[in-house]
């Protein structure tokens, strides 16, 4: 009884203490809005949002850190805590637990929004962009400010005391991917506020100069990096976690992450060509609007109860408001951009489509059309509720057709175009360039053909993964050339091209891993198997290949389930062991059981097996067993385009220091340096 | 000019043509109808194509986990289809469960399943950590 009085009046403080932070979040955005509208960064204006800015941030980090406490002390007087958590869950997913919830989640969106506006604010000089930028940072941190405040209160009390410890967490929450998975989508969400902030602070005021797109670029990067880690992870935990045998069902919040990754990648390239070219403003500042916008309809879509899904929080209120924003941001952007046509188109057009400059334009066409289909596919069970009066949704087929091929010819793209050179080839030059990539494509495609793939989607991703890495290499080897000076090694040579131009290979090593990726999807995606098979106490059964020996079944304990484990040994066509130990756990405070998967993986492919069944006593005992060949490649390419971004993101060497040092003068004179051909760019 | 133009109209015609086709095929092969019992039973354009069925487990169900496979008659507040699943049974499938189905009828209008979900029946908010 006396505990239950303390808790109470701990729970008060904590209340107080979070909220208090809240409202000061919410002050510090009003004062950073206001002063970025007010002095447009003149004066004493920049270091007012500076310091709004970093206010914002602390009154944010202290609301989040007094939630993430009581999840910690298990004070179960918030409903966060009494409906997310329990007593007896492990610390790591106690904190998971903070953002499982709908509040804690958007507390956790809010708080990185004000990372990205704290550490990217404007400093004294950057002039009125920024200055924008700031308040528009600002005022989306208002925002979700103002909705933690009035509509979803992550410190409200618990309205059911008789949850005495806890409801729990959902088992399937309780991953280590899960722990870090809502973060980093979210990071990756909150850095896409950074280019459409600037965007919108450019086309304000109409000063869109390279300055303000090289910082786009960085936070473009940065977002990039972090999108592709969070779909990844992710993915990850659907494949161990899930127990279907895949990673990716197009289901609506994947399609939510995919789609501003899309948008992100095609912001990317832009502003490459925006920096050798000058050209491509328009589409940088639009997709820029846009990626932001598709982060927000993300979090709508997962947050509203618009769409039915395993992964999306009941119908609330805060679906309403999210839609409000939608509806400001997209309209905004559009108004801007329309605006503001004229200032884009002013700088020099594109080279015709057969240069490289022609090629990014047909990549952002493919994305958006890509995005398109997604977007369709998502909204199709309530737009056909609404036209047909029917419920209909588009299945995987729709999405592996449409979006699928969408992405091949995309990928084709991106074989050739760091072949192309800027501006009008010729069709002449583009042929030369051509020839080499053909004849490397033909090659592989007759090579596949021989060892009897036969599939037209597995030729082309062969083809293209020998394409990419082949073009790549010889025009690298082309650079080392000119650059080897009298005397120099070659190893010497090679290593201060990769250096002097470590963003365009951090770009090239992005689509080398995107090519082991496809590898990856084509063969898991075509050619997986799965097979039901009973299997007695001592015996082995043969599947595919593998020979399967069921050893026994045993009963364990874990921290919060007790689970049934199967012991299996596995044994490959050329006699590798493996040893698999699929589960089945009881959490304790759910109903539902779930399996845990075991995986055998390998370079070739997983052997991932699931327990389904057991007769008393474990005499026997039945196994889904699914064979995804190159499954292991999707992790790998995934980790490798990430590490190729982080590359061209690190802010080392000269260039960069250079970018961000000058970028206040190249925002002041707004003018656009002469376009330099390919290879003589970064000195 | 008017020659570059023709080509640009061509072009854009002839990828639009070719997105549509892709959208119309692709909408075709993916395209599943969510519906109740009542429902399904009560529109046969329905039948042929893939649908997703939403109704409780009817009395007499057969789940046959050694065969990886279930029989049991899928009931609406009026209809009732026989459906027969093939696949790992759920361990929460039993009489009296809200399940969903998904798959076509075959000749005999029997509803063959390849997927079967027991509607959760747990005391979670319906979370996800989303994103």
């Amino acid at each position: 009884m006396r505990q239950q009085v303390r808790a109470g009046r701990g729970g008060r403080v904590t209340r107080w203490i979070g909220e208090s932070g809240l409202v000061l979040a919410a002050g510090m955005a009003a004062v950073g809005v206001l002063a970025g509208l007010m002095t447009r960064g003149r004066g004493r204006g920049a270091g007012l949002i500076r310091a709004a800015a970093w206010g914002q941030l602390t009154g944010l980090a202290l609301a989040l850190g007094t939630l993430m406490s009581a999840f910690v002390r298990d004070d179960l007087g918030m409903r966060a805590v009494a409906l997310h958590s329990e007593r007896g869950l492990p610390v790591a997913y106690k904190v998971a637990a903070v953002w499982a919830g709908q509040e804690g989640s958007l507390l956790l969106w809010a708080f990185l929004l004000a990372g990205v506006g704290a550490i990217g604010a404007v400093r004294p000089g950057r002039g009125a962009p920024a200055a924008l930028a700031g308040a528009v940072l600002a005022a989306l941190g208002l925002f979700f400010a103002a909705i933690l405040l009035m509509v979803a209160d992550p410190f409200a009390p618990n309205p059911r005391p008789e949850i005495e410890n806890g409801v729990g967490l959902n088992p399937m929450l309780q991953h280590w991917a899960m722990v870090v998975h809502p973060p980093t989508l979210f990071l990756g969400y909150a850095c896409s506020a950074g280019p459409f902030a600037l965007a919108i602070g450019g086309l304000v005021t109409g000063e869109l100069g390279p300055g303000l797109f090289a910082v786009m670029r960085r936070w473009a990067l940065a977002s990039w990096v972090f999108l592709t880690g969070g779909i990844l992870l992710g993915a990850w935990w659907a494949y161990v976690e899930l127990g279907w045998g895949g990673y990716w069902a197009w289901d609506p919040v994947e399609n939510a992450s995919l789609m501003p990754w899309l948008a992100v990648t095609g912001l990317l390239h832009a502003l490459l060509v925006t920096r050798e070219r000058g050209s491509l403003r328009g589409w940088g500042a639009g997709l820029a609007c846009l990626a932001f916008s598709l982060c927000v309809l993300g979090t709508t879509l997962t947050r509203s109860g618009l769409l039915v899904s395993v992964h999306a929080f009941g119908a609330t209120t805060v679906g309403v408001y999210l839609l409000g924003l939608l509806v400001v941001l997209g309209g905004g952007s559009v108004g801007l951009l329309w605006a503001r046509r004229g200032t884009l188109r002013s700088g020099p057009g594109i080279g015709g489509l057969l240069g490289r400059d022609g090629a990014v334009v047909v990549l952002h066409l493919l994305l958006c059309a890509m995005l398109v289909a997604t977007l369709v596919g998502t909204l199709f069970p309530v737009v056909s509720g609404l036209l047909l009066g029917q419920q209909v949704s588009l299945g995987a087929p729709y999405y592996n057709r449409v979006v699928g091929s969408l992405g091949l010819a995309g990928a084709c793209v991106m074989a050739v175009g760091p072949a192309l050179g800027y501006g009008e080839g010729g069709a002449g030059a583009v042929r030369r360039v051509l020839v080499l990539p053909g004849a490397l494509a033909l090659a592989a495609g007759t090579a596949a053909l021989i060892q009897g793939i036969t599939h037209s989607a597995s030729l082309v991703c062969i083809a293209i993964a020998t394409v990419t890495p082949g073009v790549i290499g010889l025009r690298f080897a082309d650079t080392v050339r000119s650059r080897r000076g009298p005397g120099e090694g070659w190893p010497g040579a090679a290593w201060g091209t990769l250096c002097a131009h470590r963003r365009r290979y951090g770009g090239q090593l992005a689509h080398a891993g995107l090519c082991l990726l496809l590898l990856g999807v084509c063969g898991s995606g075509l050619y997986s198997a799965r097979e039901h098979c009973t299997i007695g106490r001592g015996e082995e059964v043969e599947v595919r290949g593998y020979r399967i020996a069921y050893g026994e079944l045993t009963e364990l304990r874990g921290a919060n389930y007790s689970a049934m484990e199967a012991r299996l040994r596995a044994t490959d066509a050329r006699g590798a062991v493996g040893e698999l130990r699929p589960q089945r756990r009881y959490y304790d405070r759910a109903m539902d059981p779930m399996g845990e998967v075991a995986v055998w993986r390998r370079a070739g492919g997983d052997l991932y097996v699931v327990l389904a069944w057991w007769s008393p006593g474990g005499e026997r005992a039945g196994f889904v067993v699914v064979i995804n060949p190159l499954v292991v490649w999707v992790w790998v390419g995934g980790g490798v385009m990430a590490a190729g971004g982080f590359l061209a993101w690190l802010p080392l060497g000269r260039r960069g220091a250079n970018n961000e040092g000058s970028a206040p003068a190249e925002l002041a004179s707004g003018a656009w340096g002469v376009a330099p051909s390919d290879g003589v760019t970064e000195p | 000019m008017r020659k570059a133009r023709l080509k640009l109209v061509v072009g854009v015609g002839a990828i639009a043509a070719a997105l549509l086709y892709l959208g119309v095929t692709g909408a075709r092969d993916g395209w599943v109808y969510y519906l109740s019992v009542d429902e399904y039973a009560s529109r046969p354009e329905t039948q042929g194509a893939r649908s997703r069925v939403h109704g409780t487990v009817g009395p007499g169900a057969t789940a046959d986990p050694i065969a990886f496979g279930a029989r049991f008659d899928l009931r609406g507040q009026a209809r009732v289809i026989r459906v027969e699943y093939r696949g790992a049974v759920p361990d929460l499938f039993a009489e009296g469960r809200e399940v969903v189905v998904e798959g076509t009828t075959d000749e005999a209008g029997t509803f063959v399943a390849d997927v079967l979900l027991t509607k959760c029946g747990s005391k979670y908010e319906p979370a996800g950590a989303g994103g």
